[in-house]
């Protein structure tokens, strides 16, 4: 199995990425922006520090132009909506997600019913 | 984002929803730290002269209210000013829906096309939708080209679309590309002279064409191919169809500005029986939260499966004026929808699903003494309507040309009951649709 890329590796390759034609996202202006330490930040990126909380994941994410949804997961976290549903009916949700795991996404997303807009 | 839900598109605006959280927050932190500086003793003392509720306590309960307001912490204020300020449960969720916009399609009498105006048909379910993609074996592919859903209807059943909203927004509807308040071709963008869009939530419903001051023709479905559509008409071919919506959120900063923000305590005094509650006993009841939401091959004939939407008859309906700027919607934040008609025969051979009973005749329902609908707002202006959609030759015009029997038949009614709605009762309790 291959490396697993961790949440810090993750959040400093994308953040780097982006520095590459914007200086905005820097460690020191990205940190500020989502309201974080600059040397908190870069130990996130390093792994030295664990990820932060949920409101700063989803703010970094949205600086990162990332899901938040994919940065909580990277982070071993679920967003509260999404665990206080799952909280409502924890056996019913859990069984449904056991069900859905092997699906191939174009199912999953039918039982979104996400409305796809195309060409017209 | 667009989701489908319990037959009604939902449209829901995270990013904005993520600035608003943003904009309180920081209001919140500025208005924290001015009201913590206040000066609480007099503050006390004011409450006391001037609310009985106080002034009637005894000594020794005055003498502890004033003492939990001299020891106050920063986020128990925090938590007042938000709780005054009504926005609790935008700022707390970390549900990245937020304000939503939901839009379902009404099923209707057909109005008869006889020189009269007539009130406001009743809502007699609402269409049943599916995702073009949940049967991409079964839909031309031109359909799967452009997305969006489908409903099913038959050959001259009218429709009305109902608009739910929180948030204000700006919508342009589309049939067969053909705007549906102007009349121009579709466009991506907000027009506003003429105005070629409708405003949520003052604009609960729509029933048609935008062809006059006050009044309405209504929106009936019909073939593609034959001369009925509105857009066959304009363009001179039916290349479209459907029904097209582009939403536009108003600007999350301008909402701030008009809805939240002046609804932020300005003074200590406005919150002290929030802070000091008189009696600890007098608690407001939980709001009630609503419920969930519990949400082969075939040859089909593509010529005889899809619908446009032609004008029928006159309705009174007024179409509102947007008092905003057009830039005061975020076309950043657009999002957009193709709703494909597809003719009754056809869906249950392309969903195995049967399409609902075709409706009422209208001689039927105003026979029964059903009621009728009418909704009036004085505060706001309405437009003028369309040149260009008020020269549409009506359906039941062009079925006579064509004489088609079922077209024709446009007995007169007399609606005997009409209910009336305006400012002072919520428009989305009315019109009786079933959810």
């Amino acid at each position: 199995m291959g490396h697993v890329q961790t949440f810090g590796e993750y959040v400093r390759q994308r953040r780097e990425n982006l520095a590459e034609s914007d200086r905005a996202f820097s460690v020191r202006q990205v940190a500020k922006r989502v309201g974080l330490e600059p040397s908190y930040l870069s130990k996130i990126e390093r792994d030295e520090q664990p990820p932060p909380g949920e409101d700063k994941i989803c703010r970094l994410a949205k600086e990162l132009g990332d899901d938040p949804d994919l940065l909580l997961a990277m982070a071993g976290k679920v967003s509260t909506d999404v665990l206080n549903t799952i909280r409502a009916r924890p056996m019913l949700f859990a069984e449904l997600l056991r069900e859905l795991k092997t699906r191939p996404d174009k199912a999953i997303h039918r039982l979104v019913q996400e409305v796809r807009d195309g060409e017209w | 984002m667009i989701t489908l839900e319990n037959n009604r598109l939902k449209f829901s605006f995270p990013g904005l929803t993520d600035e608003l959280r943003q904009l309180i927050s920081v209001e919140l932190d500025r208005v924290t730290n001015r009201l913590i500086a206040e000066d609480r003793a007099m503050a006390f003392n004011q409450l006391l002269k001037t609310n009985h509720r106080y002034s009637s306590l005894d000594d020794s309960e005055k003498r502890e209210m004033r003492e939990a307001l001299l020891a106050l912490k920063p986020e128990k204020l925090r938590q007042a000013i938000l709780s005054h300020s009504g926005q609790t449960n935008l700022v707390d969720s970390t549900s990245r829906d937020g304000f939503t916009v939901n839009i379902s399609f009404q099923r209707t009498l057909r109005i008869p096309d006889d020189g009269k105006t007539y009130p406001l048909p009743p809502g007699l379910g609402a269409f049943p939708l599916r995702l073009i993609d949940d049967n991409p074996a079964r839909v031309p592919a031109y359909w799967l080209k452009r997305g969006g859903v489908m409903l099913p209807i038959y050959q001259a059943e009218a429709l009305w679309l109902a608009f739910k909203t929180d948030y204000p927004c700006a919508l342009k509807v589309g049939t067969g590309k053909i705007n549906a308040i102007s009349g121009a071709s579709w466009t991506p963008v907000l027009g506003k002279n003429p105005q070629d869009y409708v405003i949520l939530p003052e604009q609960p419903w729509l029933d048609g064409y935008c062809v006059k001051k006050g009044s309405i023709r209504q929106f009936v479905a019909m073939p593609l191919g034959e001369g009925y559509t509105a857009e066959e008409q304009v363009t001179g071919s039916g290349e479209h169809g459907g029904i097209q919506l582009q939403i536009y959120p108003l600007k999350s900063k301008l909402y701030f500005e008009e809805t939240i923000k002046p609804r932020f305590p300005r003074t200590l005094a406005d919150i002290l029986p929030r802070l000091i509650p008189p009696q600890s006993r007098v608690t407001g009841a939980a709001p009630l939260r609503p419920s969930p939401a519990s949400a082969a091959s075939i040859h089909i004939d593509e010529d005889a499966l899809e619908m446009g939407l032609g004008a029928g008859g006159s309705i009174r309906q007024e179409i509102y004026q947007d008092g905003r700027p057009v830039d005061a919607w975020d076309s950043s934040a657009t999002s957009r929808c193709f709703v494909h008609l597809c003719n009754s025969a056809v869906w249950q051979q392309i969903t195995g699903q049967k399409p609902p009973h075709p409706p009422f005749k209208a001689a039927i329902y105003a026979k029964h003494g059903l009621p009728w609908f009418d909704y009036y707002r004085d505060d706001i202006g309405a437009l003028q309507g369309s040149s260009i959609l008020k020269k549409l030759k009506s359906v039941f015009h062009v079925a006579r040309n064509k004489v088609e029997p079922s077209l024709i038949e446009q007995e007169s009614v007399e609606p005997t009951l009409i209910i009336q709605y305006g400012q002072k009762r919520r428009p989305d309790e009315v019109r009786e649709w079933v959810e």
